[in-house]
């Protein structure tokens, strides 16, 4: 029965959506003022990040996280702290050509650049970067 | 199959697509928004409890030059304890610098901190230079610290450079909190215990730098912002 079928298809699609999309989305927008510059934009699943850290060859990233578990534990211990701030402007630095701030909005931290070459925003949810960072700690080797 | 329900078959499962996409296109953008929503709330909660437990540091950089940058920092001391309750590098140990001789210049500072706790208020200390003014007074349960500098060697924080003009620093400490900052060991300064008594204020103005080129403001309040 045809019916059935795409309302498998439909519910397996909405699930794969779900559990793609509940830790939000990494957004990157980098726009080049100058000419022929390039404007990048990306949203990304900020699971599959938490993923990533599953996927990567865990003898290469043993090897990299051995002298950086204690790093890892500051990174949590920030990224948890942050996690439970309410919107917030933390740093602002404005200069006669170059604006930066740095914010938390909806539970992502968000990075603007804005100066005469190039125009940037990155959003990263807090709470996807703060398991990626507990996995990574997990990973790591204690010695 | 007849050709109405062949017909009927292939709208129902457009009709399918369609809804599918829509429900795509609705949880991509709702994704974040729900957990906005959530971090709303939790927001709100902490607003409301901030009124009560969270205090938030601020620093203001103001230049006054035209060409000059201003710096704004707000973080929550609660942020700052806990970096600092996690790190364990060096000197700073879970909270507590360790600093390999408390007694500066020979000035026991836990003494003197326990003798002026009894003391009454007053100026403490006067120093009147050529160039330079100190006072150190105590008023109520703070310590103040002016410093006037007419020698024009400080360093302007923006450029890294000599600025010339006359600079006036005030710093105030309460006085708990340079007690807890010298509670742990000889060679220990908690500064953990520091922060947590630093947090129990609503408002407070720490540090204060004014010169020719540049305004600073160190600060506690319950806001997130430097409205």
């Amino acid at each position: 029965m045809p019916i059935p079928l795409m309302g498998k298809f439909a519910l397996g699609l909405t699930l794969a959506a779900v559990v793609v999309m509940k830790d939000g989305l990494i957004e990157v927008n980098v726009q080049e003022h100058h000419k022929d510059g390039n404007h990048v934009h990306l949203y990304v699943p900020a699971t599959l990040a938490t993923w990533g850290v599953h996927l990567a060859p865990q003898e290469k990233l043993r090897e990299h996280l051995r002298n950086h578990r204690e790093d890892l534990g500051i990174a949590r211990a920030v990224l948890s702290e942050l996690e439970k701030l309410p919107d917030a402007s933390l740093v602002e630095v404005e200069g006669p050509k170059e604006h930066v701030r740095v914010n938390i909005h909806f539970g992502s931290l968000t990075v603007d650049v804005d100066d005469p070459g190039e125009t940037v925003h990155v959003s990263l949810p807090i709470r996807a970067a703060r398991k990626v960072v507990e996995d990574l700690e997990t990973d790591a080797p204690t010695t | 199959m007849p050709a109405s329900q062949t017909r009927r078959t292939i709208l129902l499962a457009a009709l399918a697509l369609a809804a599918t996409a829509l429900l795509l296109a609705v949880l991509l953008r709702a994704a974040p928004v729900a957990q906005a929503a959530q971090t709303a709330q939790s927001g709100t909660t902490t607003a409301d409890n901030s009124s009560s437990a969270e205090r938030w540091l601020h620093v203001a950089v103001t230049c006054k030059n035209e060409d000059g940058e201003s710096v704004r920092v707000n973080l929550p001391i609660s942020l700052a304890r806990t970096v600092l309750a996690s790190v364990q590098k060096g000197k700073l140990d879970h909270g507590i610098i360790h600093i390999e001789n408390a007694r500066m210049n020979d000035v026991d500072v836990r003494a003197m901190l326990k003798a002026v706790k009894a003391a009454q208020d007053g100026e403490y200390v006067t120093v009147e230079g050529k160039d330079t003014n100190v006072r150190v007074r105590k008023q109520g349960n703070m310590f103040l610290i002016h410093v006037e500098d007419r020698t024009g060697k400080h360093i302007n924080l923006e450029h890294h450079k000599s600025s010339s003009g006359p600079q006036n620093v005030d710093v105030r400490v309460p006085i708990e909190v340079a007690d807890a900052l010298f509670s742990g060991a000889p060679d220990e300064l908690n500064v953990g215990a520091a922060l947590d008594l630093l947090s129990r204020h609503d408002h407070l103005e720490l540090v204060s730098v004014h010169d020719e080129e540049n305004n600073v403001r160190v600060w506690i309040d319950t806001k997130t912002t430097q409205d």
